[in-house]
């Protein structure tokens, strides 16, 4: 149970806003698309590992193979 | 108590979900997937001696264990079906959610097809 990947998510999604917003300004918006993927990607790599995890505690308490 | 820590944690992060959602929906995504797994993490482990009662209530009653079986497989499937599907509907895929909630239902079916053939089976032997 660790509350802070939620804390890290959305530090995340903060600082991927205001990178967003800085490149905009500057006028280049493929970097700022760049920067979202990222983003996303980061998040991803974040969430998958929790979502096997899950998975795998769902198999152990139902006794699965 | 469980359920205060629960409460709290599922106020936390709407709260956090709410500033999220505006700027940022592919993020509040992945953190609203991220809170409702946790959520899950704190109730599996009670389930887990609901479970061993009921295995050994089986277990006594001289059932066929087959069949508990089977329960467990189709608990496992609707939980984990249901968790996928409300994962898409948040993320406003409708059509990906009753795909979901579909292959479900079917592998559930397949799954109980071995308590089907018993009740065959049963009807059969009493018939003859």
């Amino acid at each position: 149970m660790n509350i802070d990947l939620i804390f890290k998510i959305a530090g995340v999604a903060i600082i991927v806003s205001v990178l967003h917003s800085v490149v905009k300004q500057v006028g280049k918006e493929e970097y700022a698309w760049l920067i979202t993927l990222t983003g996303v990607l980061l998040v991803l790599t974040l969430v998958i590992r929790l979502v096997a995890d899950f998975f795998q505690s769902v198999r152990a308490t139902f006794q699965l193979p | 108590m469980e359920i205060f820590g629960i409460v709290a944690f599922g106020i936390v992060s709407s709260l956090i979900l709410l500033l999220l959602r505006k700027e940022r929906p592919e993020m509040a995504l992945g953190l609203s997937l991220v809170s409702g797994l946790l959520v899950f993490f704190l109730v599996l482990p009670e389930l887990t001696s609901v479970i061993s009662v009921f295995s050994g209530i089986v277990r006594d009653s001289g059932l066929e264990p087959l069949y508990f079986g089977v329960i467990l497989k189709v608990l496992a499937i609707s939980y984990i079906a249901d968790f996928g599907a409300a994962i898409c509907r948040d993320a406003g895929e409708e059509l990906m959610a009753s795909r979901v909630e579909m292959a479900g239902k079917l592998l559930i079916l397949i799954s109980s097809i071995p308590v089907i053939q018993g009740v065959m089976e049963l009807i059969k032997t009493l018939l003859t």
